[in-house]
C-alpha cells in the first residue's frame, strides 16, 4: 500500500523514532509502514490521520479506483 | 524517560531477546548433535524459556512486534502439525527402505522431537519475518 507518511514526517522534521513516539509505536513499525512492508491497523491509521490532520485516504492509497 | 521511550525500549529489548533465543536454539542443536555436556543443553533451555516469556509478555507493546510474534507462532503450530502427521510416515519409510526394524517407538520419537521442532520453527520464522518485513 502506497503512503505519504515519509513526506508528511519530513515536512515536520521528525525522525521515525519521534513519530513513533507520538503515536505509540516503534521506529521499526514506522519504517516498515513507510517502505510499504507493513500495513498499519485501523486504529493506528486513525492515529496517524489525526496527528497529521489529514484523512486516512490522504495518507494511504490502496491503489483502488475510488471514482 | 517518558512512556513512548519506554515502549521503544521494550520493543528493542524483545527483538534482542529473539536474537538471543535463536543463538540458544543453535547452541541446543549443536549440543545434542555433538554430544556436549547436559549443562549446556540445560542452559540453552533456560535462555530459550526466558526469551520466549519476554516475547510473549511484550508482544502487544507494538503492532509490528505482534506481527512477528503471530508469524512465528503460526509457523511453529503448522510445523508441529506437519511433524505430527509426517513423522510416523517418515520413520516407517526409513525402516522399510533399510529393511530393518529399528524398534523406534513413534510416540516416543514424537514426544522427544516436538519441542525442538516448535522452537526452531518459532525463532526461525521470527527472524525471517524481521528480515522480510523490515
Amino acid at each position: 500500500m502506497d503512503n505519504r507518511l515519509r513526506v508528511l514526517r519530513a515536512e515536520r522534521g521528525w525522525s521515525q523514532a519521534e513519530l513513533g513516539g507520538r503515536i505509540g509505536v516503534s521506529r521499526q513499525a514506522i519504517n516498515a509502514i513507510e517502505t510499504g512492508k507493513h500495513d498499519p491497523s485501523l486504529p493506528l491509521a486513525f492515529r496517524l490521520a489525526r496527528l497529521f490532520d489529514r484523512t486516512i485516504e490522504e495518507i494511504f492509497n490502496d491503489g483502488a479506483d475510488h471514482a | 524517560m517518558n512512556a513512548m521511550e519506554f515502549n521503544q525500549h521494550k520493543v528493542d529489548r524483545s527483538l534482542r531477546a529473539s536474537e538471543i533465543g535463536l543463538v540458544a536454539i543453535l547452541l541446543l542443536v549443536a549440543a545434542s548433535t555433538l554430544g556436549w555436556p547436559l549443562p549446556v543443553s540445560a542452559l540453552a533451555y533456560v535462555v530459550i524459556l526466558v526469551t520466549v516469556m519476554m516475547l510473549f509478555a511484550n508482544r502487544k507493546q507494538d503492532e509490528f512486534l505482534e506481527r512477528h510474534w503471530n508469524t512465528a507462532a503460526t509457523t511453529a503450530f503448522f510445523a508441529i502439525c506437519l511433524w505430527g502427521l509426517l513423522a510416523p510416515f517418515t520413520i516407517g519409510v526409513i525402516d522399510g527402505v533399510t529393511g530393518a526394524e529399528h524398534g523406534r517407538n513413534v510416540a516416543d520419537t514424537l514426544a522427544k522431537s516436538i519441542l525442538p521442532i516448535a522452537l526452531v520453527s518459532f525463532f526461525g520464522a521470527f527472524q525471517f519475518s524481521r528480515l522480510r518485513n523490515g
